[in-house]
């Protein structure tokens, strides 16, 4: 038998009731939900709960998927979203406005770049786990997962320009937290 | 120069166990959906009884 593509499990889910279809799409995509989960969370067993969670939230859904992405886009943005929304909650500090305007010049976002990508690993995580939870979700998108601009503006539900300003502004914020942390290096 | 992004990726994999319990919550909220559904369903037909049998009385009382 032929394997079926995500989309044709949902409506078989959808239109014969069989909620049993979604453990396909559970074993399809558990590690890398799993792995996203990790990141955002400080042990295992929180990154269970998340995971439970996001494919509980992704079940209870299912109706709403219209099929405009794909379904492992629409599943990533769930998973980014509820994690975002999770590491805001249990974090200490409040956040400012991401949407809060500023510039960044090309120039600046390239040395940013460079900057961010020559962080030792050990070091990155722990600046990672600093910053606004948005705008390591983003980070993690573009450097981790290597997403396309266009995969990104269907999880995020943005423009492009909202993407790449939000890309910048990221990148930006990590290289500040870097130096604040580790300044005395 | 190696991506930092991709030396921190975690490789852990999902805990045994988890499907199962997936899937039970799962069963739950199909259980708890159906539930609703009959309840919606029969008090939609009461409300429409209702109606009828009000209708019935009013055309009974214009016949009169």
């Amino acid at each position: 038998m032929s394997k079926l593509q995500d989309e044709e499990i949902v409506r078989k889910i959808l239109d014969e009731n069989n909620h049993e279809l979604f453990g396909q799409l559970y074993d399809r995509y558990k590690e890398r939900v799993f792995q996203k989960c990790i990141s955002f969370s400080k042990n295992e067993d929180e990154a269970k709960d998340l995971l439970h969670d996001v494919f509980l939230k992704t079940f209870v859904n299912l109706s709403k998927f219209s099929g405009r992405s794909s379904f492992s886009t629409w599943l990533y943005s769930i998973t980014y979203n509820y994690c975002v929304d999770y590491a805001r909650k249990k974090a200490k500090v409040k956040f400012k406005d991401i949407n809060e305007m500023y510039e960044i010049s090309d120039f600046d976002d390239k040395a940013n770049e460079e900057n961010l990508l020559s962080i030792r690993a050990e070091r990155l995580k722990r600046v990672l786990d600093e910053i606004d939870p948005r705008n390591k979700m983003i980070l993690l998108m573009k450097f981790q997962d290597e997403f396309s601009i266009k995969k990104i503006m269907e999880v995020m539900d943005l423009s492009e320009s909202a993407v790449k300003m939000r890309i910048k502004r990221a990148k930006a914020s990590a290289v500040t937290k870097y130096r604040e942390l580790f300044k005395e290096d | 120069m190696s991506n930092p992004f991709k030396i921190i990726e975690p490789n852990e994999s999902a805990p045994e166990g988890s499907k199962d319990e997936l899937m039970g919550s799962i069963g739950s909220v199909v259980l708890i959906l159906r539930f609703v559904q009959l309840f919606m369903a029969d008090s939609t037909a009461v409300i429409l009884n209702k109606f009828k049998i009000d209708l019935d009385q009013n055309d009974q009382n214009k016949l009169e």
